[in-house]
């Protein structure tokens, strides 16, 4: 016979405990928490901390250590995901978490402020007559006495419409007025960073460049529902240049407005998403605007990384970890410069829902599918920053003109470096 | 086999020296206490098998009832008829709700509990190791201290089938089920256990076919440990019984 001592007897006497105890939680898990749900269920969550008898300390550690957590320097634990996963249920502790932090944002906070002026395409220029332009041009146009040019960018931004503009047909006036954009007041395309603004630091070789651009166009259905956006990036400092949204908006006419864009900033490399109406985008931006510079996908998992004749981004969706897993990390090393608040705006209402995946908070509880359609900013700027990866940081650089070795001009040059020099010695 | 010595009577009476008749109004006493309450039936007659038992150890154990978390469960349990309970690995959960199940049917007359897994081969687990809620539920039974005693309608080679206990006298049974709603929607439940209900992918399918049985007076214990799915929106009060 069996007469372990460790081992209690069932026939023993003792005290059964009949009222409900509160258990509490310990630092790693909630220990018993109940609450009534409205279908009539009663919802018990327990963790680890509801039963401190077996989930003693040093198992919690041993078990923490078998699962890869590490431990800092100060004694607390950085968890691993397996241990979340096994114990902490991490999709839930995650949903309802911003997924971009409140500290990063700040740190973007700092640098919005309003466009320095906004621009839109006028279409209506096409239906003008010479003398209707003539006598009340409308903002942002003006008629120029050059017979020979249909349209040219004038100093001020504005367009300038020769007599050659009226010698089109009229649809190659309407294509025409598609292409370019003119300042507007009201304008749908809000300029932070103008195309041809020098970058803060140049090297000392170089006097000007022209800058590159890369934008990114995420499109909606342009029923009202979502907004089709474009956001233009600059290809060095990764800053925020111009920005385009309207819940209006055909993809059809988006592909131009986003031809007109990428035009004005330089033939920006544009990225638009390929899913669903994001064809009718890059149809219209290849085949009618023959835009010359669309982003293509690539097979990267090859030895050497192969371009492909597939043009925009195949996915497009928040949740492609391929997309947006870069543009978490550019938000949380500030590599990216921010200006607009309505970008900013947005991306701080973005969180994950319970199945871990991102969305913005206003669609957590929708399909999948309407997520999908659903079109943004920060949707945009994450395409924009992956083309501007692509991109080199200036187009064309002018050096700086340097004088003939030995010439006097030469020698100036070198009596100026040196007396430079030398009051910086006595200093 | 070492647990029946453990739990045999001439062991328990021969350890305690108590005579035959203190011993038999002993245990009659706790049975009726144990009838009207779980947790005696936990404390006195429930033994189960620990699978991490050190070597040379007798992996056969008494219930762990004393945790203050199994006591609690129990009475959240007996005070409310639906359940969703959300937890860590290792809660003895699974144990304790299918000690709960044959109490249930044990001192209940005309029950039918099923114990619901997302297969039927993990529904009904295995006996020898104490595996599945159905196993686990064959395992306490098996070793009831005094259960010649106790109930002593109750015959193994009558009562014991491969995916049910049929408790014949008393109109009760347990029976294991896989996921979905389809044996479900057929059949009245008094009680039904959804285990590892957080990964059955049917589970939305069969809380809408239980929901008859719930309205008329059953309990439903969906028990899991965290997974997304339509279990956790139960949990998450996101899940709606006539759209699940």
């Amino acid at each position: 016979m069996s007469t372990r001592p460790d081992m209690p007897d069932p026939m023993a006497v003792g005290p059964v405990t009949r009222e409900t105890v509160l258990i509490e939680g310990n630092r790693h898990d909630i220990g018993l928490v109940a609450r009534p749900l409205s279908s009539g269920f009663v919802a018990v969550d327990l963790g680890m901390g509801a039963d401190p008898e077996v989930f003693t300390d040093e198992v919690v550690e041993s078990e923490m250590r078998r699962l890869g957590c590490r431990q800092r320097p100060n004694g607390t634990w950085q968890l691993s995901w397996r241990f979340r996963k096994e114990y902490l249920r991490d999709a839930e502790a995650s949903a309802g978490k911003p997924v971009f932090d409140q500290e990063w944002m700040d740190r973007q906070a700092a640098s919005l402020r309003d466009p320095l002026y906004r621009m839109d395409v006028d279409v209506t220029i096409a239906e003008l007559t010479w003398q209707q332009a003539l006598a009340d041009p409308p903002e942002g146009v003006r008629v120029v006495r050059d017979q020979g040019e249909v349209v040219r960018r004038l100093p001020d931004q504005s367009i300038g419409l020769g007599a050659a503009f009226w010698r089109l047909h009229p649809l190659e006036r309407r294509r025409e007025a598609w292409r370019w954009l003119v300042p507007r007041t009201r304008g749908r395309v809000a300029v932070w960073v103008p195309p041809w603004q020098q970058p803060a630091y140049l090297p000392s070789t170089i006097e000007a460049v022209t800058r590159c651009f890369a934008g990114g166009s995420d499109v909606g259905e342009g029923v009202a529902a979502s907004d089709s956006t474009v956001v233009v990036l600059a290809a060095d400092t990764k800053e925020q240049a111009a920005e385009f949204a309207s819940n209006t908006i055909r993809p059809a006419d988006l592909g131009r407005i986003a031809c007109a864009i990428g035009g004005y900033f330089n033939t920006a490399l544009m990225c638009p998403v390929r899913k669903m109406h994001g064809l009718t985008v890059i149809r219209t931006m290849s085949d009618e605007c023959a835009y010359p510079a669309i982003w293509h996908d690539r097979i990267a998992d090859r030895v050497a990384q192969v371009p492909t004749d597939r043009l925009g981004w195949r996915g497009g969706e928040v949740t492609s970890p391929l997309l947006f897993g870069g543009w978490i990390d550019a938000m949380q090393y500030s590599r990216v410069i921010l200006h607009s608040s309505t970008l900013w705006r947005q991306m701080i209402q973005y969180i994950y829902d319970v199945g871990g995946r991102i969305t913005h908070q206003a669609l957590a509880d929708q399909p999948v599918e309407v997520r999908e359609r659903h079109g943004d900013l920060v949707v945009g700027a994450a395409l924009a920053y992956r083309a501007a990866l692509d991109m080199p940081r200036w187009l064309r650089a002018r050096k700086r003109d340097v004088a003939p070795y030995g010439s006097l001009a030469w020698r100036d040059d070198v009596y100026e470096r040196q007396q430079l020099q030398r009051k910086g010695e006595q200093w | 086999m070492p647990s029946m010595q453990t739990t045999s009577p001439l062991a328990i009476r021969q350890r305690w020296g108590m005579s035959r008749r203190v011993e038999v109004q002993r245990v009659r006493a706790r049975w009726e206490w144990a009838r009207r309450d779980p947790i005696p039936f936990l404390r006195w007659f429930t033994w189960t098998l620990d699978q991490h038992a050190p070597e040379g150890t007798d992996p056969l154990r008494p219930f762990p009832w004393q945790r203050p978390h199994i006591q609690t469960i129990v009475r959240i349990w007996q005070h409310n008829r639906l359940l969703s309970i959300r937890k860590s690995r290792q809660m003895v959960m699974t144990w304790l709700f299918a000690a709960l199940s044959l109490w249930d049917a044990l001192v209940h007359k005309g029950k039918l509990i099923m114990l619901q897994s997302k297969r039927l081969e993990d529904a009904v687990g295995d006996e020898s190791s104490g595996d599945g809620p159905l196993g686990r539920a064959k395992v306490v039974l098996n070793n009831i201290p005094y259960r010649e005693m106790v109930l002593p309608w109750y015959d193994p080679r009558k009562h014991k089938r491969e995916t049910r206990l049929v408790f014949k006298p008393i109109h009760s049974t347990i029976w294991a089920i896989p996921q979905g709603a389809h044996v479900i929607r057929q059949r009245t439940a008094s009680g039904i256990l959804s285990d590892e209900s957080h990964f059955q992918d049917e589970f939305g399918n069969a809380y809408a076919a239980s929901a008859p049985c719930i309205r008329g007076g059953g309990w439903f214990v969906s028990l899991s440990t965290a997974h997304p799915g339509a279990a956790n929106d139960l949990h998450e009060d996101r899940l709606d019984v006539d759209t699940a």
